[in-house]
């Protein structure tokens, strides 16, 4: 599976759902899943290949109207859209993440019955994450999981070995956290990395490692490039995909960090190497929560670690248009900012990213007024 | 045909929803007592499906800022309220009974119309907080920030969305919580809870929801004894005071009534039943009686509804009364799938033998609202019966269209018409 390297990462991820067709030519089962919570060592372990559902590339607008409202979350709508032009057609199935977002909840049981030839699953997910009771939950979720997989894609000629799979996805964590020393060292822009991150989700994981230690080794060679170093920012916000918003715009050069899904919280982890069910549902249930969890405070302190051990000047909120997991969570953190003394930036866009010119004009305004 | 906006009163007085504004009435003005802790009473402000049995049995009064975005919003006063918390950084896209809450909170006096109208001035500040997420993801947010605000503790009862069926682990999991929440509970109130008491006020319990639904099903008989406001009225003390042995007389009284129109074949409304309807969704609670009212001058009537329905769910009776109280809070409407939404209404629209379903869709709530279209379509397919989708919202007025809605409506009794 060589076609990443023979491409780079925009293009492969501009043809996001042809690609998905020529990653399904491997043989092994495509998987899709929406949330970084998704255990995809169990997956792997499992034969199939877990590949993230990206909000990119959608050709027809407007279409999901039919089957769910506007107000809908405008990153679920537009997945849908994508849906309903057969771009995820490559997929064998999708895990969904109950017990997450109202919008996510519901899209689960509209996808279902708006493609019911596709097999959907919906792996629940506890709020509270610092109990026991939490954890035996998750572990039995997870074991539930593993027997209807195995009941679907039977074919797993190595055998259910889930440490192996542990070790596969650690080195990828490791490798995102070096490429992301780069970009808070200023040897890597942010936009580059936000693409690096997506193929990390989006690839076969043994094409991901080799590919991030390629860039890796090639970024400590070359020169740094010209980045500007104050201010320093960081992103935060939920489920937010489109990497161009981040190219178009060249002020997000000046993020050196972020605590996006599809960012940081999805690697500043790694998993204990073992084969038991039970660790591994604690482990899950100890990272950094979403906007979904119970724990707040785990989560403020671990922005507030961020914005201390990346020196950061100014915080950007960006939120999804009608997230309201995101939206609540704004108000606190822009309070917790306040008490800080950190000026931050509220944005809000959807995944076609209709207001990047205001956005533009407002990310600019704030970097002079934080310079 | 066209609507216009009907002056004239067609509704049947209730004479035992007065009983039940008592009730309401005196709740919270309890709620108000000024020696309430001196009496070892606590407040809790609780979400509508969070199990309320414990706190009744742990003197703890329970208030419901869900029930006051809908007093509020019935006395015109939540979208001043909802300004008022988007004025504080909350999205107007939120949920407006949340809206509504924070308003309340950052403008705890509110000067006219609410206080001049309920004497309320906003509920009486919480002790403790409980939030259960069986009705929606956003009361976790919501109940996050009202225990910044107040700073006190706040106990989440996590029920995760079910699936076809329910697993043994699953309610392991919400017993072990429901252990959880005597300890909180305990902890908060320094006392033990007494088993007896707990026993009595799940008993209680069983009496109003089980008076409550004998109230919903006499609404099967032709004409509807009662109409979608009469029952939005009504649920009050079946959902803030369930357990508390005093709403089981007031029960009594209008189960008596609403038998006694049924006896003697009188309807909800004073004009003949022309078309019968099941209502979908919170009520829009600012246009509460003029919504209803003007239909009902056409001859429409709404004899049953998915909302209050909701509170139909007895507790069971063995002697595990975790387990049935873990079973009870996570098998209810919201917490389950689109097809469960499906079957019910399809079941609900033969039982109460319905002509058309109305949907209110709203931004506020998407767990309620959020697959409609794909509803409204099954259940027509199932029942043979159409629906139509009005756009609206439980407490916030500036999204919901008068105009657009009667012009869905009267389309949807044009063609029943056309069938008949």
């Amino acid at each position: 599976m060589d076609l990443i390297f023979n491409y780079t990462p925009h293009y492969f991820l501009e043809g996001y759902t042809e690609s998905l067709k020529v990653i399904q030519q491997q043989g092994k089962p495509l998987l899709g899943y929406f949330t970084n919570r998704i255990p995809v060592e169990i997956l792997h372990a499992l034969n199939v290949n877990p590949i993230r559902m990206l909000s990119i590339n959608s050709s027809v607008q407007g279409a999901s109207e039919r089957y769910i409202q506007t107000f809908a979350c405008s990153w679920l709508r537009q997945i849908m859209d994508i849906g309903l032009n057969k771009g995820y057609a490559s997929f064998d199935g999708l895990i969904f993440s109950a017990g997450t977002c109202d919008s996510l909840q519901n899209l689960s049981d509209i996808w279902k019955k708006v493609f019911p030839e596709q097999w959907t699953y919906n792996l629940t997910f506890p709020v509270l994450t610092d109990t026991e009771a939490a954890v035996e939950y998750l572990q039995n979720e997870f074991d539930t999981l593993i027997q209807n997989i195995s009941q679907k894609f039977p074919e797993n000629p190595d055998g259910f070995t889930l440490s192996n799979s542990i070790k596969l996805f650690n080195i990828k964590r490791v490798n995102l956290q070096k490429l992301a020393s780069l970009v808070s060292e200023r040897k890597m822009r942010y936009h580059e990395f936000f693409k690096l991150l997506l193929l990390g989700d989006t690839l076969p994981i043994e094409t991901v490692n080799s590919y991030l230690e390629k860039k890796i080794s090639q970024n400590e060679i070359t020169n740094p490039p010209d980045i500007p170093d104050s201010p320093r920012l960081l992103l935060t916000g939920g489920m937010f995909d489109n990497y161009l918003l981040f190219e178009h715009v060249s002020d997000f050069d000046y993020l050196v960090t972020d605590d996006l899904s599809f960012g940081t919280r999805n690697f500043n982890f790694t998993m204990p190497q073992s084969s038991f069910l039970q660790g591994y549902a604690q482990a899950y249930l100890e990272r950094t929560p979403d906007p979904t969890a119970f724990d707040m405070e785990k989560r403020w302190k671990g922005l507030e670690n961020s914005i201390h051990n990346h020196q950061i000047d100014g915080v950007i909120l960006l939120g999804i248009k009608f997230c309201d997991p995101d939206t609540f969570e704004f108000v606190s953190i822009q309070n917790n900012l306040k008490d800080l003394d950190i000026p931050y930036l509220n944005l809000e866009t959807s995944p076609d990213l209709s207001n990047l010119q205001q956005i533009e004009t407002r990310l600019s305004a704030f970097i002079e007024m934080i310079s | 045909m066209s609507f216009e906006k009907e002056k004239k009163r067609v509704y049947r007085r209730l004479e035992s929803l007065q009983s039940v504004k008592n009730s309401q009435a005196m709740y919270y003005l309890q709620s108000k007592n000024p020696y309430l802790h001196d009496e070892g009473k606590k407040i809790a402000w609780v979400t509508s499906g969070a199990p309320v049995e414990f706190l009744i049995a742990m003197d703890i009064v329970p208030l419901y800022p869900e029930q006051y975005g809908a007093i509020a919003g019935a006395a015109k006063d939540s979208t001043r309220l909802c300004q008022v918390a988007e004025s504080h950084g909350y999205s107007p896209d939120l949920c407006a009974y949340a809206r509504t809450s924070f308003g309340s909170v950052f403008s705890p006096d509110p000067p006219t119309p609410l206080s001049e109208i309920d004497g309320m001035g906003g509920l009486a500040r919480p002790d403790m907080l409980i939030a259960g997420n069986n009705i929606c993801g956003t009361v976790l947010k919501w109940y996050q920030d009202l225990s910044r605000i107040f700073n006190i503790p706040l106990f989440l009862f996590d029920t995760p969305p079910l699936g076809d069926t329910i697993p043994n682990y699953y309610i392991d999991y919400l017993t072990s919580q429901l252990g959880d929440y005597i300890e909180f509970l305990e902890e908060q109130m320094k006392r033990k809870m007494d088993e007896e008491t707990m026993i009595e006020t799940m008993h209680h319990s069983r009496q109003a929801v089980e008076l409550w639904t004998q109230i919903l099903n006499l609404c099967k008989n032709k004409p509807s004894p009662l109409n979608c406001a009469d029952r939005f009225l009504l649920m009050a003390p079946v959902v803030s005071q369930r357990g508390d042995p005093e709403i089981v007389p007031v029960y009594e009284e209008v189960l008596s009534e609403v038998q006694q129109r049924v006896d003697e074949g009188l309807g909800a409304i004073t004009v003949p039943e022309n078309y019968r309807f099941l209502f979908d969704n919170i009520p829009i609670w600012f246009n509460l009686y003029e919504f209803f009212n003007s239909l009902s001058a056409k001859g429409v009537v709404f004899p049953v509804d998915t909302y209050t329905q909701a509170w139909s769910h007895q507790l069971a009776e063995t002697e595990d009364l975790l387990r049935d109280a873990a079973v009870t809070y996570s098998n209810i409407y919201l917490n389950k799938t689109i097809q469960h939404k499906i079957d019910l209404i399809s079941t609900l629209v033969n039982d109460y033998d319905c002509d058309g379903v109305l949907f209110h869709s709203m931004r506020s709530c998407k767990r309620y609202s959020l697959g409609q279209p794909i509803t409204r379509r099954e259940v027509t397919e199932k029942t043979g019966r159409p629906g139509v989708i009005v756009e609206g919202d439980m407490c916030d007025s500036r999204n919901f269209s008068e105009e657009q809605a009667w012009t869905r409506i009267e389309a949807l009794l044009e063609l029943i018409n056309d069938e008949r």
